[in-house]
């Protein structure tokens, strides 16, 4: 049965499927990890998208399932080296201040309509942070 | 005697001592344009540096990149004149490591001036964007100089 988590990103819903075959190991870590709480803020480096920082899954020994350096849009990204995953509502790369181009882990799409959610994360630039929750979605 | 201008963000005040040796051409448009009140928002591509779009006067007026850059060191104001691509001018200003990248890899900016000592309430008040938000920046002549 395929992994869906729900997304409540400051009242707004969004589910997304986690690519298990081909990142088996992120999705088994990030999984296992859920529930998640924190704050989504836009990210300063990787362009469209909001980010949020999941200490407890930062290991920088961990290898990069499913690589991507360009964040599909409506596409979940995680780099596992910071713990951090990304949000992507348009164009995105991987980035930081050491590296204009880096890689990160493919670990999930957002499923249907996310548009509502996706203006919501493109809202993080102008607004601010958002309270962000992931959760199991069998725990709706 | 060196020029200066007056910025205000949020709240918190500091002077920026203008390089006008460096970029003349840019530092004689921005203090034309003076006073200035603008959307400040934080970059998304450039890192711990905030941006605010100038779209008139002298400013959007500018041609060549001076003494061009790609980094922009902390307490540093930056300036990209009018390209084909994006017509007016774009104000930028650093709170920490910063790089002027665009969705294609860096670009250039003309470097203007630099925060003096004691400016860490604005370079704050510059990170508070990434946590708070859009806000606002003014600029004006600087008094007493």
């Amino acid at each position: 049965m395929a992994k869906l988590v729900r997304i409540t990103l400051d009242g707004v819903v969004a589910v997304a499927r986690l690519h298990e075959e081909s990142a088996p190991e992120t999705v088994r870590r990030f999984w296992a990890a859920l529930p998640v709480e924190a704050t989504l803020r836009h990210v300063r480096w990787s362009g469209e998208a909001g980010y949020i920082l999941i200490s407890k899954l930062a290991d920088k020994t961990q290898p990069i399932e499913n690589m991507v350096s360009f964040y599909p849009p409506a596409g979940v990204a995680f780099r596992p080296e910071h713990g951090e995953m990304a949000f992507c509502y348009g164009q995105a790369q991987a980035r930081d201040h050491a590296h204009p181009a880096a890689w990160a882990c493919h670990l999930g799409t957002l499923e249907g309509d996310a548009g509502a959610f996706l203006a919501k994360v493109k809202a993080t630039c102008a607004e601010g942070g958002k309270p962000i929750r992931l959760a199991r979605e069998e725990e709706r | 005697m060196a020029k200066s201008i007056e910025v205000t963000v949020a709240g918190a005040s500091a002077r920026v001592t203008l390089w006008d040796d460096l970029a003349p051409k840019t530092v004689a448009a921005l203090l034309e344009s003076l006073p200035l009140e603008l959307p400040l928002q934080h970059c998304k591509w450039s890192g711990s540096a905030c941006f605010a779009d100038v779209s008139g006067g002298a400013m959007a007026a500018l041609g060549a990149l001076e003494s061009p850059v790609v980094s922009i060191y902390p307490g540093v104001l930056a300036v990209r004149p009018p390209t084909p691509g994006a017509p007016g001018a774009e104000l930028l200003i650093a709170y920490g490591d910063a790089e002027y990248r665009w969705p294609d890899g860096r670009r250039q900016v003309t470097p203007v001036g630099e925060l003096e000592p004691g400016a860490r309430a604005l370079l704050d008040a510059l990170a508070a964007t990434a946590v708070k938000g859009r806000t606002t920046i003014r600029l004006r002549a600087a008094e007493g100089r």
